[in-house]
């Protein structure tokens, strides 16, 4: 019977992905991605997913787990399989998923989507899981610890310093897509505004007025942003209030890091956990429901299969298909930041190693779907609007007129009062050169939730859209820019033992103001730039996402040639050499491409060019120096973070070699065998 | 009519797996983590005096935030 439901699925499956890939030319329907999708991640759980557990991992159910061994009700807790599955997702799924496949949607709708099923299914699922089990065998250790243990002092170091880098560059680029959605929107920036005093309100509540009544709390914390959304609609009716919440981008940039120096320093429960519990049920309610409107709505996608930006000249971000694609869509397919995650707290609650599979691979498919529908919402727009919103106007001939030429010249008709009237329906200014992706998914969001649930309502919806994406963002700014502040310390703590003290004032404020110099900078530069900054900083963060990914994989490899698991080696080391393919392709052209708009490099040089002959506008030329400096950095972070993925990748080979030739190996570091005392658990 | 057909698919599909929707919430949240801690205390620890949902509350919500604990 299970075969015959196996069977049926793969018909279903290959009959959809047909469909999607054969029918060009005329508009194809949602819904044949959507039963793609879960024909393909079914597939995946049932038959690879299974197979990989059974024969290369080989659970043992009788094992005891950390969680059973080293049980003390705190970190170390056996708990419910669906319990730390809810765990783990609210943990890994972040805004990437939604903005990767947004902004991926310029090479039409078919890359994007074949690499988010292809790379989840056969990637991101697998180094999600086997990490999360190598983790769980080794009492829960990071992956930081599980690269020295398995590869040596480099590989740590590399993996440590890799992770702070990325952690730099992706607060970055999350802060710019915030900053972008707020820009000179009154309503906008009052309901993202509003969710601090409101996260603050139910942080007291928690600690002070019902302590420990998380659901209470938040419960009136949604409510209160629901209202937040409305209320931000009713200021920007106010002439006078109105003026109070529209600033440009530079003072949205320095209000966004003064926001993440002062969560960085604050006590976690006044501001983090409580935001924190806000933005994790705002998630996992908003998925659901955009997943009933998508397949009650059933939308046709109007973008075609592919675009003529493949060839790399797209006004998004430029750069060829492949490697591009591959690089704009890391969370969603494969994120490297999902090991971190995969061998941290969650090994720790795992009560069986039976649960994997449901958690590890489970979690990271139910991400994938959250990009899919993020590349349906995307796609259903028509291709004219989708570009008008999100690529600059300098990229498009310098004008909103400019820029409705261009694309009609392309193939993407659009007009100025088509666009007009939209930015009227969503309560916007405009909406040309929103780029970052977070207008043009509010946007497809705000059509699918209106047409099933109130067509009136398109301007609530989409700042509903908007909030729901800064909720997320400043849930990962906050904590993203403490554990910077943390892993800072801990590097100063060893040159002078005072700053390791992670609650003395002193090296708590100088360690939280250089991680926020840090990721400030390039938030900055990123919004001075004309280009709209996303298409330097997304790619960049691409690129430090898969070179994660590939330490973890390269870990994962290694453990497998050293404990004589070698011909199952393919699962992690395919995946890990198409990233580094991918990875290195890209990192070499964003450094040596000739082409201005693809080279950091290049466009350094051809900025000194053009400023030194008189070319560059007054605008341009006043920020040219500040971006040439930026574009050298970029330039630099970008040759590290190939040399670091090159250096595990050795390290991993070095340790086959030396398995190969039988030479003496460092010690496995598997915890050792314990009989689980579960009953029932050893027989199921 | 056949939008009303799929809400009831849909609705049913949901309401079988109510179980199973409360766990994951639990575990997004990190709800339950008072009652583990008390089971947790009762059956390894019988002697020892329980921290009350307060206290335990503030201990944990520390510890929560100390490492990556969010992602992309």
């Amino acid at each position: 019977m299970q075969k015959l439901i196996g069977i049926a699925l793969a018909v279903i499956g290959a009959v959809a992905v047909s469909g999607i890939a054969l029918n060009r030319g005329e508009p194809i329907n949602a819904l044949w991605i959507l039963a793609a999708a879960v024909c393909l991640y079914t597939i995946g759980y049932r038959f690879y997913a299974a197979w990989i557990t059974a024969r290369v991992l080989s659970t043992d159910t009788t094992r005891a787990t950390p969680a059973e061994r080293l049980d003390n009700g705190r970190d170390f807790v056996p708990t419910p399989r669906w319990v730390v599955f809810g765990h783990h997702f609210a943990a890994i799924a972040g805004p990437g998923p939604l903005i990767g496949p947004t902004l991926a949607a310029q090479f039409g709708y078919l890359p994007g989507t074949l690499w988010i099923l292809t790379g989840s299914v056969l990637g991101g699922c697998v180094q999600d899981m086997v990490i999360l089990f190598l983790s769980t065998r080794r009492n829960g250790r990071s992956l930081g610890q599980m690269a020295r243990d398995e590869l040596g002092p480099l590989g740590g170091f590399a993996a440590q310093f890799g992770t702070l880098a990325i952690m730099i560059i992706l607060i970055a680029v999350l802060g710019l897509v915030v900053v972008n959605a707020m820009k000179h929107s009154p309503w906008a920036s009052a309901t993202v505004f509003a969710t601090i005093p409101i996260a603050m309100l139910v942080g007291f509540y928690m600690r002070g007025i019902r302590p420990g009544r998380v659901l209470e709390g938040s419960a009136i914390g949604i409510a209160l942003l629901l209202l937040a959304v409305v209320g931000g609609g009713w200021i920007d009716h106010h002439p006078v209030l109105r003026t109070w919440f529209d600033h440009d981008g530079p003072a949205l940039a320095w209000f966004v890091m003064g926001y993440g120096f002062v969560a960085a320093i604050l006590p976690v429960w006044m501001l983090l956990a409580p935001r924190d519990y806000l933005s994790t049920f705002l998630k996992l309610g908003t998925v659901v429901l955009l997943a009933i409107a998508i397949v009650v709505m059933q939308p046709e996608l109007k973008m075609p299969a592919l675009t003529r930006f493949i060839d790399g000249t797209g006004p998004i971000f430029s750069g060829k298909l492949f490697p591009f694609v591959f690089i704009t869509i890391a969370c969603g397919a494969i994120s490297g930041f999902h090991s971190l995650i995969a061998s941290g707290t969650t090994p720790k609650l795992i009560r069986t190693e039976a649960d994997v599979r449901l958690v590890g691979y489970g979690s990271m498919m139910l991400e994938s779907f959250v990009a899919i529908m993020a590349m349906i919402a995307a796609t259903l727009l028509d291709p004219g609007v989708y570009f008008a919103i999100n690529s600059s106007l300098a990229a498009l001939g310098g004008s909103p007129d400019a820029a409705v030429a261009t694309l009609t010249s392309w193939g993407f008709p659009v007009t100025i009062g088509q666009m007009q009237a939209l930015a009227n329906e969503v309560g916007e200014a405009t909406l040309f050169a929103r780029t970052g992706g977070a207008p043009s998914l509010a946007v497809g969001m705000a059509s699918i939730f209106s047409s099933v649930f109130g067509a009136r309502l398109l301007a609530i919806w989409y700042h509903f859209a908007i909030m729901f994406e800064a909720v997320f963002i400043l849930t990962t700014l906050d904590a993203g820019t403490r554990v910077g502040r943390f892993m800072v310390q801990d590097a100063l703590g060893q040159l002078w033992e005072p700053f390791g003290r992670t609650s003395w004032y002193p090296s708590v404020i100088l360690a939280s103001a250089l991680v926020v110099t840090g990721w400030g900078y390039f938030l900055y530069v990123g919004v001075i730039d004309p280009y709209g900054g996303i298409n330097i900083l997304w790619p960049l963060f691409g690129i430090a996402n898969q070179m994660l990914a590939g330490i973890a994989l390269a870990i994962a490899t290694a453990i497998f040639l050293k404990t004589g698991r070698a011909r199952y080696c393919w699962v992690t080391g395919f995946p890990l050499a198409w990233l580094a393919v991918v990875t290195t392709t890209a990192a070499w052209q964003k450094l040596f491409s000739l082409d201005p708009k693809i080279g950091f490099l290049a466009g350094a040089a051809d900025l000194a060019e053009k400023l030194a002959a008189g070319a560059l506008a007054m605008d341009r030329a006043a920020v040219a120096g500040k971006l040439m400096i930026n574009l050298r950095i970029d330039a630099a972070l970008t040759a590290f973070f190939l040399l670091v993925l090159w250096v595990v990748i050795l390290d991993m080979l070095r340790i086959g070699w030396r398995a190969y030739r039988s030479e003496p190996l460092t010690a496995a570091t598997e915890a050792p065998y314990q009989r689980t005392q579960y009953a029932g658990v050893a027989n199921a | 009519m056949r939008d009303r057909q799929l809400m009831r698919v849909i609705y049913l599909a949901l309401a079988g797996s109510g179980a199973r929707i409360r766990d994951i919430f639990t575990g997004a949240s990190g709800l339950s983590a008072y009652e583990q801690y008390l089971a947790h205390l009762h059956a390894h620890h019988p002697a020892a005096q329980p921290l009350s949902r307060e206290e335990f509350f503030r201990s944990e919500q520390t510890a929560r935030w100390d490492g990556v604990r969010r992602c992309c």
